[in-house]
């Protein structure tokens, strides 16, 4: 297999479901089967299945395993519990980001990193750098196949497949089981601002699983979802996509990270640059912005305050659910402060928006977590 | 896939319906409707606007991103289906009908000639 033609197990169910494929770093991978949109309403009105098999996994085990996870990533592990999930980037010496991950920490020895599909080899180098010998760093993502059920109806069915333990997981927790024969690893997270859950299984088990969820998952109306929908769902839920709203020229503080940068954890890289960073103060600050009315803002559109450019877009979409166009971006700061009304030019015309707060729409996790802060 | 006999087409996936001496109505194909996903915006050209053949017109924005729709023949724009405005999705639906373009006057009837049969069509979206 070369590296421009990478498959997941599911490439020949996806082309038999005549799904449109599309290369997303070097995989292809099902950009849509029935509809981006329909789709999309799929995942927020019932459930959708997802392969994400592309994404890397890279498993640190060993002595110096916590040390090593503390080190290259931002957010602070320490206190997490085993078998619970925490989300970090990981920083360069300059505190531009290298990737934005998944640590899924299994004990004190053992931790698995998802990281971005094009990240995975840049990553496994990185963390190599810095590793002792005391501990392993094995970059798995050729054997480990990864699916997600995302939606509202997501519960109900892992509880058909795999059981009433999973089904009772709390948010960013996992759990090992094995189901007829096969080894999985449920987690209760996901990309879509939904309740969901993602599965790790074994390349021989993938298309396996994958048939047992949808036909388990047929009365509550689970259907294929492919990438296409997975960026809007994120966009609406206000999450970061790799590659187009972050890279290594943005700081985590830039991005509106700041709460995974934990500065009072031990000595972490990139920690004295982003500390300078902080106080001197950022010149650029992403937004989130959603059209007044008419106007798709997309990738690297302008952004405009009172004739002059201010910023520009890094993702933006039709939003299916607010049936109109949202955004990411990054202004000067001054302009992100202020909720500012800004305009984004599209093909020569500059089309009002304003910025807002993320998410866009209220999505259960948001919801539940109001309730909890009360 | 549907290639309607009785219209014109062009390697940029546009029809072309001839209607009358010197009118013209234009859409996208089912095949480019589909490659394209759902439509949710159509930019119409100006009404009376002189158009090249082979130049840019229009733009169709699907849920993932913007693409150029350019005019077959030349002449001027007489009318745009206003109902896309609300309606994009006609686009989808029904291609060769409800989801039509524009309608225009043209301004040399020879340049038909040099537009695709549907079986030309046809082959050149097989052969993708």
């Amino acid at each position: 297999m070369t590296d421009n033609d990478k498959k997941t197990p599911l490439y020949d169910v996806h082309v038999d479901l005549r799904a449109k494929i599309a290369d997303y770093y070097h995989f292809l991978m099902p950009l849509q089967y029935s509809g981006i949109i329909s789709e999309h309403r799929c995942v927020r009105n019932n459930a959708g299945l997802f392969d994400i098999s592309h994404m890397g996994e890279i498993v640190i085990e060993g002595e110096g395993a916590t040390e090593l996870v503390q080190k290259i990533i931002t957010n602070d592990i320490s206190n997490l519990p085993d078998y619970k999930a925490a989300y970090s980037p990981i920083c360069d010496e300059e505190g531009g980001i290298l990737d934005d991950i998944i640590v899924f920490k299994y004990n004190l020895k053992k931790y698995m990193l998802v990281v971005n599909c094009g990240n995975t080899k840049k990553v496994n180098k990185w963390i190599n750098e810095f590793k002792t010998d005391k501990v392993n760093v094995n970059d798995e993502s050729d054997i480990i196949s990864l699916l997600a059920v995302q939606g509202p109806k997501s519960e109900e069915i892992i509880r058909l497949v795999c059981g009433d333990e999973c089904a009772g997981l709390s948010r960013f927790q996992f759990k090992e089981i094995t189901v007829d024969e096969m080894q999985l690893t449920v987690s209760r997270t996901g990309y879509t601002g939904e309740d969901g859950f993602e599965i790790f299984v074994d390349n021989s088990h993938c298309v396996d699983l994958w048939n047992i969820l949808l036909e388990k998952g047929k009365d509550m109306d689970l259907k294929p979802a492919g990438l296409g929908a997975r960026d809007t769902l994120r966009l609406e839920a206000g999450y970061l996509l790799y590659g187009y709203d972050i890279d290594e020229f943005i700081t985590p503080l830039e991005a509106g990270l700041s709460w995974t940068v934990k500065f009072n954890k031990t000595d972490f890289i990139g920690k004295d640059s982003l500390l300078r960073l902080k106080k001197y103060g950022l010149k650029r600050m992403f937004v989130a912005f959603k059209m007044h009315d008419k106007g798709i803002p997309r990738t690297d559109n302008e952004i405009i305050h009172n004739n002059n450019v201010v910023g520009k877009v890094t993702s933006g979409t039709f939003s299916p659910s607010l049936e109109i166009g949202i955004g990411f971006g990054y202004v000067l700061k001054r302009f992100a402060e202020h909720k500012s009304r800004v305009k984004i030019k599209i093909r020569g015309t500059d089309y009002p928006a304003q910025i807002v707060d993320t998410p866009f729409i209220e999505t259960p996790l948001r919801r539940s977590h109001n309730q909890n802060k009360v | 896939m549907d290639f309607p006999e009785d219209l014109f087409y062009t390697k940029s996936h546009e029809w072309v319906k001839k209607e009358g001496n010197n009118k013209v109505r234009v859409g996208i194909t089912s095949h480019a409707q589909s490659e394209l996903g759902d439509v949710v915006y159509v930019e119409l050209p100006d009404l009376d606007r002189i158009v090249k053949a082979g130049g840019a017109c229009t733009v169709v924005e699907s849920v993932k991103a913007a693409y150029e729709i350019y005019s077959p023949v030349s002449g001027k724009v007489l009318k745009t289906n206003n109902d896309l405005e609300n309606n994009p999705q006609l686009v989808n639906e029904d291609p060769y009908g409800k989801g039509w373009f524009f309608i225009i006057e043209i301004e040399d009837p020879q340049e038909l000639t040099k537009l695709l049969s549907n079986k030309d069509y046809e082959e050149l979206c097989q052969a993708k």
